[in-house]
């Protein structure tokens, strides 16, 4: 089995779901995928990452490091 | 609804015997699911006076076959399609964890609803992350079957005929266990034998090898998950490398998953969005931001005629990279990864 994750982020601000891809992908494959609760976001993350892909990447990064303060399920 | 719902909580409370194994379970039902006699707007304005359906959503009469009492509908978002939950007819459905954030969707009533321990199972439908967005946001349990296992009648949504993405209707819940319970019980019902779409297969458990395999998608290639993802991700690492004689872990490396959304984004309104477009116009109610992102700044959205529903590149697709994915699923050979995957169960 693949374990991945279900969206890019915790739960995201109100109109900002903008990205489908880690859900969609199953759709179109038509794989069953199971999604059970880990964590929550925390006060401290370790944000080191890569370098950003693309726009789409910059976009979601940008969602997250002016919002970290949420809490939300991972 | 709540009366009905009494009503038949008394009728099964006086019966000398359970009529199921769910005898008496609450369940919650998202709202363009069909009700028997109960009006049902699918989230659109101008469909609140539609006359209510004469016949029960499929999964839902197995439902109510197993003994369950539904008991609330809950909010989707305009159109459906957003991976969160706004509409103009019950507003926003928040996450309840952080009421700032959405719940997810589109069947993020249910997730808010559950997460609140309002409701222990739920029924949701997928096409593309549907059940699954609020079982992340809100912290629940989820399943998107493959398509085919659970009957898709009765519901109210744009392009009801619409077959090149299949959506499906799964299980949400308050536990995997109550996700197992679910899919065991509605497939004992044979539910192939009353809806011939579906295929008959039962609800089987899976032969495991010796050790399970799991291999591990950090990202999509395309985007990458925030840290608190990534961190989820390695806590589940962690876990199963306490029990090296039960997890093989390996990598997964995510193949074009960009040009997989391409497909999927031209096949959802395949009728370029004529009849959300209609149902909205119909009221003037206002459009949602998502439902103009997913619509309006969707550069894969068009109308198709029949002959162009047959030539989208879905059939290349599925031909081509979905087969290698396929091959790499059930060969456990995956690109850039020395071993990945055991071969899929569809159970």
């Amino acid at each position: 089995m693949i374990l991945c994750p279900v969206g890019p982020g915790a739960a995201p601000k109100m109109d900002m779901a903008r990205y489908w891809g880690y859900t969609a992908i199953w759709n179109i494959l038509d794989y069953p995928a199971a999604v059970f609760p880990v964590s929550q976001v925390q006060e401290k993350e370790d944000s080191t990452r890569g370098p950003i892909l693309n726009e789409q990447d910059a976009w979601n990064w940008k969602q997250c490091t002016t919002q970290m303060s949420y809490i939300s399920n991972v | 609804m709540y009366d009905q719902a009494i009503e038949r909580a008394r009728y099964l409370d006086s019966l000398p015997e359970p009529i199921g194994p769910l005898h008496g379970l609450p369940l919650s039902v998202k709202e363009h699911l069909w009700i028997k006699g109960l009006p049902c707007n699918a989230g659109f304005v101008s469909w609140i006076a539609s006359p209510a359906p004469e016949t029960n959503n499929g999964v839902l009469d197995i439902m109510l076959s197993l003994g369950v009492v539904p008991f609330c509908r809950t909010p989707q978002p305009q159109t459906i399609m957003h991976l969160s939950c706004n509409n103009n007819i019950t507003g926003k459905t928040v996450c309840p964890y952080n009421r700032t954030l959405t719940s997810g969707g589109s069947s993020g009533g249910e997730g808010a609803l559950i997460a609140m321990k309002g409701s222990c199972v739920g029924l949701g439908t997928d096409i593309g992350g549907s059940v699954r967005s609020p079982a992340a946001n809100c912290g629940i349990y989820s399943l998107r079957e493959s398509a085919l296992r659970l009957p898709m009648s009765g519901m109210t949504m744009a392009m009801p005929g619409a077959e090149s993405i299949r959506a499906v209707l799964g299980p949400m819940c308050a536990s995997a266990r109550d996700i197992q319970m679910f899919m065991q019980h509605a497939l004992d019902t044979e539910p192939w034998k009353k809806d011939q779409t579906l295929v008959a297969i039962p609800w089987r458990k899976p032969t495991l090898g010796k050790k399970i395999k799991v291999a591990i998608m950090w990202d999509d290639g395309v985007v990458v998950p925030h840290p608190p993802v990534t961190r989820a991700l390695k806590e589940v690492k962690a876990a199963m490398e306490k029990y090296p004689d039960l997890f093989e872990i390996s990598e997964w490396k995510a193949l074009d998953h960009n040009l997989g959304w391409e497909i999927i984004a031209g096949l959802y309104f395949m009728d370029g969005a004529a009849q959300d477009l209609k149902a909205m116009a119909d009221s003037g109610e206002p459009i949602d931001p998502l439902t103009a992102f997913i619509i309006k700044e969707n550069k894969f959205v068009k109308d198709h005629t029949i002959t162009e529903v047959w030539e989208v590149p879905s059939s290349t697709f599925f031909e081509t990279d979905s087969r290698n994915i396929n091959k790499e699923m059930h060969t456990g050979i995956n690109t850039g990864t020395t071993s990945a995957a055991t071969p899929i169960d569809q159970t």
